[in-house]
């Protein structure tokens, strides 16, 4: 009799199970404050803080409605139920640009280390900072500028990413990135440049800790699988595993390329002129003979 | 009347409309019939230089339309500026010289600007060809600024 109700039970709890995890998704960090899941996480979150963050993005809408549609109660025992503790009740959300707190108690995540970032392991405190430089320089002497800018990433222990006619994109290493940039701005007379800063430490450590959740998640349902006898409960998890295991791979991949832009800061010259609808020209002064100077007229005889 | 017609027709058909000389160096000829320029001459090998005769209006100094070309050249035509230095012909004009640049057709070219200018008149002198090419005549290229002269 006990025996035909536990097994009559069983499926319900597997399913209810299973629902609860659909219902809570897969990436809840506990580690933040309940206010802030969906804001922080969720679409607007790093749509204004971290525009890199754009292959995340359409995941992260998908998490965050169905978290939204899971009972709180609900959310908070599959966190615990992760290994995680819960969150503390309607603490606000932290302001923007801010580093997210992680609660007293909660496992501190480890330091910023993708694969191969060396600069985050040695300093997990420090802004995990990416550097990008943009150099338009003369067109004169094309091919030896472009050959010279490689040879100059190359010696400085970076490498070539593209390379096109007038056009290359070089990675070098980001504690040698200043002496990398004024060495090529060296190589030509400088029609303009842009330099800037984005900091992803925010972002790093919210992939870290939804990284960590997802992987409980992911050991929880494949311990689910391997107690599940009907094959309908087998295929409910089979297809909770697949979705959580392709989130988990996203993740990586994003916290791998993060990391990879860190440790090697990007540097793309142009032999082109700025383009003309770039805010911010020189105004063209009213005087259409000077429009016609140039090699083309000259020498068109 | 009849006296001053034939005056002005003789000095259009001889060249006389120009206010200025320019000299044609060795090797080069001078082209007919120029729209753009009031003076071109060439080699065969397709070094070019030319002359324009611009009113100077609005009046402005040297530096100014030195910097109108530079940045024209530069900004909207990704010239290189490769130098700039003082000129001064024989008769004595001085002028501002400008030494651009530029890849056509994926070889690096040379384009040379010199100005000078009057209270009433800009001239332009246009220098260009290959880099070697310019290189190899540089010399021609002095000639004719040393020589360049206004009426």
């Amino acid at each position: 009799m006990t025996m035909t109700i536990a097994r009559s039970v069983y499926p319900v709890v597997l399913a209810s199970f299973v629902l609860l995890l659909l219902g809570a998704g897969c990436g809840s960090a506990p580690a933040y404050p309940a206010a802030s899941q969906s804001r922080s996480m969720g679409s607007e979150g790093y749509a204004a803080e971290a525009p890199m963050a754009g292959a995340v993005q359409a995941d992260e809408d998908v998490y965050v409605t169905s978290s939204d549609n899971a009972p709180v109660a609900e959310r908070e025992t599959v966190a615990q139920a992760a290994g995680s503790p819960a969150r503390p009740p309607a603490e606000p959300p932290p302001p923007p640009k801010q580093r997210p707190d992680v609660p007293t108690g909660a496992p501190q995540p480890a330091p910023p280390v993708a694969p191969g970032t060396d600069t985050a392991a040695k300093s997990p405190t420090s802004p995990l900072l990416i550097y990008t430089a943009q150099v338009n320089l003369a067109v004169f002497e094309t091919a030896k500028v472009l050959d010279q800018v490689e040879a100059l990433a190359k010696a400085s222990g970076g490498y070539l990413v593209r390379r096109e006619a007038r056009r290359i994109v070089v990675r070098v290493p980001s504690e040698g990135f200043d002496d990398a940039l004024a060495k090529v701005q060296k190589l030509g007379d400088v029609l303009h440049k842009d330099v800037t800063v984005q900091d992803v430490t925010e972002e790093f450590h919210d992939l870290q800790i939804r990284i960590r959740n997802l992987e409980v998640v992911r050991n929880r349902l494949e311990e689910l699988l391997k107690k599940a006898d009907k094959v309908v409960d087998a295929i409910a998890v089979e297809r909770e595993l697949e979705r959580v295991t392709s989130q988990l791979e996203r993740l990586k991949g994003r916290i791998k390329l993060l990391g990879e832009l860190v440790r090697f800061s990007t540097i793309t010259v142009e032999l082109a002129p700025r383009s003309t609808d770039s805010p911010g020209r020189k105004v063209q002064l009213p005087f259409p003979w000077l429009d016609t100077l140039g090699l083309g007229r000259l020498l068109s005889l | 009347m009849k006296s001053l017609s034939l005056v002005l027709a003789f000095a259009f058909l001889t060249g006389c409309g120009h206010s200025f000389e320019a000299a044609t160096p060795v090797g080069f000829v001078e082209l007919e019939d120029q729209t753009l320029h009031d003076y071109r001459a060439t080699t065969a090998d397709g070094l070019v230089i030319a002359v324009r005769e611009l009113d100077h209006e609005p009046e402005g100094s040297e530096d100014f339309w030195a910097r109108a070309i530079e940045n024209q050249l530069r900004d909207r035509g990704g010239y290189a500026l490769i130098g700039s230095q003082e000129v001064q012909s024989k008769s004595g004009q001085k002028g501002k010289q400008m030494r651009f640049g530029h890849d056509e057709s994926g070889t690096p070219h040379v384009y040379v600007v010199t100005l000078f200018v009057t209270k009433d008149t800009l001239y332009v002198m246009e220098f260009g060809g290959t880099k070697e090419l310019v290189e190899r005549h540089k010399d021609q290229l002095d000639w004719a600024i040393q020589n360049f002269r206004i009426k």
